[in-house]
């Protein structure tokens, strides 16, 4: 009886089935590649949960429709909430570089987040995207490629604007105490003054105040008030400047995010009459829009509310662009050039970045919160076409 | 002239906000001395349910008293269930309390997400009315009204009923008031529970001007405790005078001081209690 035979021919099939389990399988390509990560860093809890959540919603939207993988690479996910802290965001943001090894970095959306995490970001070299614009220094780092406005500038055209077009001589400033609050104001103040406005008052609330009532009152009457503020916060504000009759007597300007989409519904007939300035509007009449609107609709049963849906669906194309450019390449030194170079067609309309200043190149639009069909809704006012950033 | 007169409504009624959200603390710790920390996590109950059942029924008087109620329940089966087999020391009932705050805070993450959220006005209290040359919302006129009023029922019930006699008997010495053949396990039962009631409308009430937010409760239980801790333990009318106090620094603290607005809450807090550490009307003990 010769025993060894089975047992070799046993061994036989456990060796075969391990090189077979082991060998790993040949792609159409014919080689392996490991997925590339995008990293979420958003502020998923909090004042500005609504519209965080709604972009990363429009950034998986192109996910989607990419099936998972562009130029032959698989994309994967990984979404963490820094919850509006600076501190979580640092946490976070350790995790998604150091733990997860993300190749790209989106986010994160909160000015002062953002200068908490920037110098880490700056020295790990991950290509980065922040979620929304950002103030000039605190993006100082070359591998920081801003998909939106420069906050100081944005807020310096609606300066020159509110005093050259829409004839105001004095305003008040009542804006959110925290980075994009205090840049956009001053980056107002600058504009306004320059063009021969007056600033009577200056009020910076801390982020996430119960009532607002003590810093609206006593403020003369016809001046218009400059506020940047965010999210729940910016709803307060319009509700109870409202229920204090400002609505009509204070005329109300900010930058897109005070009366954003989202927010408008929360706010109601409150909002009429603010003047807003924006480089993405739902109304914007080219192909890329009019499908990204009709796409989202028939992904979440809604249509797209506000800019920031739109934003996270064009970060999206933003990368796919570049992945396409470097054939799935994200080695950082081959990346980063190519999300600079990017010169591609958006729902926002073209866009491409200055590759000094990290900033794109716009279409502004100034719009006026209306009553359309008994609810509040956007009219164009005027557009400035392809800004240079500042 | 009329910038003062605007602070002090506005600082009024966030003073009478503050004491209807704070007398349900006044009445659990301040009277029957239970360590309630899950006092701002009742505000916020009642605050989500009421916008919740606002949100599909259309009337706030529905949502109003659905928040109460559930807010009633659950500090009902708390009671019963956990605190009344829990010792009467602050330790074992901070912990308890502490952690079905933070459930309740994490429950309510979990059904209604992390937006904050407003509660609608009622439509006969949307408009601004003009007071003295002041235009001032009439909601908040009426939060000022429904304060005082508040006030007014829970001294009488304290003063001049016989249940208020026997809640302040039970507070003062409970095993005499047993021995008189006061049911003290009831009345507890009872008094916790429109605790946490009160603690709900405190949350509806404050539903269109500050709404609910992830860790309303955390906030809520703060500015409570500064209100009950200032006016004295066991008076409720050092509850609503403490109210008073805070909500007049604060608002003014604010208009005219805006960069020390995290400061104007507390700082008079700790001034308080530095020159009377029993509060101002807490009983030298």
């Amino acid at each position: 009886m010769d025993r060894s035979l089975p047992r070799r021919s046993f061994g036989m099939k456990i060796a075969a089935m391990m090189i077979a389990a082991l060998t790993k399988p040949m792609t159409a390509r014919g080689q392996a590649v490991a997925p590339l990560k995008i990293g979420v860093l958003a502020s998923l809890t909090g004042s500005v949960a609504d519209v965080n959540a709604g972009e990363v919603k429009g950034l998986r939207l192109r996910m989607k429709q990419l099936v998972g993988q562009v130029a032959g690479r698989k994309i994967e996910l990984v979404v963490e909430d820094d919850a509006g802290d600076p501190n979580t965001g640092v946490v976070k943001v350790q995790k998604l570089i150091d733990r997860d090894r993300v190749d790209v970095l989106v986010g994160p959306f909160l000015g002062h987040v953002m200068a908490a995490v920037q110098d880490y970001i700056g020295r790990k070299g991950v290509p980065t995207l922040p979620l929304v614009g950002q103030t000039p220094e605190n993006v100082r780092h070359a591998n920081i490629v801003v998909p939106s406005w420069n906050s100081a500038q944005l807020g310096r055209m609606m300066g020159e604007y509110a005093a050259k077009k829409l004839g105001q001589r004095n305003a008040v400033i009542v804006s959110s105490k925290y980075s994009f609050g205090t840049r956009v104001s001053e980056g107002f103040r600058a504009g306004f003054t320059a063009a021969g406005g007056k600033i009577r008052q200056e009020v910076y609330v801390p982020l996430g105040t119960a009532d607002w009532a003590p810093f609206i009152g006593g403020l003369p009457e016809g001046t218009a008030m400059f506020s940047a503020v965010p999210g729940a916060d910016a709803i307060k504000l319009v509700r109870t400047r409202h229920e204090f009759g400002q609505r009509d007597s204070l005329p109300l300007l900010g930058p897109i995010s005070t009366v954003d989409g989202m927010l408008l519904p929360a706010m109601g007939e409150a909002a009429l009459g603010t003047v807003a300035v924006t480089h993405y509007l739902d109304d914007i009449d080219i192909p890329e829009n009019v499908r990204f609107i009709e796409d989202f609709r028939r992904e979440y049963g809604q249509r797209p509310t506000g800019y920031y849906e739109a934003l996270g669906y064009t970060i999206g194309l933003v990368i796919e662009a570049a992945l396409r450019a470097t054939r799935g390449r994200s080695e950082p030194a081959i990346l980063l050039p190519a999300l600079k170079a990017v010169d591609i067609p958006t729902p926002q309309g073209r866009l491409r970045f200055d590759p000094d200043k990290r900033y794109p190149y716009l279409d502004y639009y100034f719009v006026k919160v209306a009553d359309k069909g008994g609810k509040p809704a956007y009219r164009i006012l005027d557009v400035l076409r392809n800004v240079r950033p500042d | 002239m009329s910038f003062w007169l605007y602070q002090l409504l506005a600082g009024l009624s966030f003073a009478m906000l503050l004491f209807i959200s704070s007398a349900g603390l006044a009445l659990i710790f301040g009277v029957m001395r239970v360590l309630n920390l899950a006092h701002g996590a009742f505000y916020a109950v009642g605050a989500w349910v009421a916008i919740a059942l606002a949100g599909w029924t259309g009337s706030l008087l529905l949502a109003a008293m659905g928040g109460i109620a559930t807010a009633m329940a659950i500090g009902f089966a708390i009671e019963r269930i956990l605190l009344s087999r829990t010792p009467a020391e602050e330790l074992p009932q901070a912990l308890l309390t502490f952690g079905i705050m933070l459930m309740l805070g994490d429950l309510a993450l979990w059904i209604w997400g992390g937006t904050p959220r407003t509660l609608a006005r009622p439509e006969w209290l949307s408009g601004p009315v003009r007071v003295a040359g002041i235009v001032f919302p009439s909601y908040r006129l009426f939060v000022i009204a429904l304060g005082v009023t508040i006030a007014g029922l829970l001294w009488y019930l304290q003063a001049r009923t016989r249940i208020g006699t026997m809640i302040r008997a039970a507070a003062d010495d409970a095993e005499t008031a047993r021995g008189v053949g006061i049911n003290v396990p009831r009345l507890s039962s009872g008094v916790f529970t429109v605790g946490a009631g009160l603690a709900a409308l405190g949350g509806i009430v404050g539903g269109p001007i500050i709404g609910v937010h992830v860790g309303t409760e955390l906030d809520v239980l703060l500015l409570s405790f500064v209100v009950v801790i200032i006016g004295g333990l066991g008076s409720l009318a050092g509850s609503f005078v403490g109210a008073i106090v805070v909500g007049l620094v604060d608002t003014l603290g604010k208009a005219l001081l805006p960069d020390f607005a995290l400061f104007t809450l507390f700082a008079p807090m700790a001034l308080i209690l530095a020159l009377r550490p029993t509060g101002l009307f807490g009983r030298q003990q």
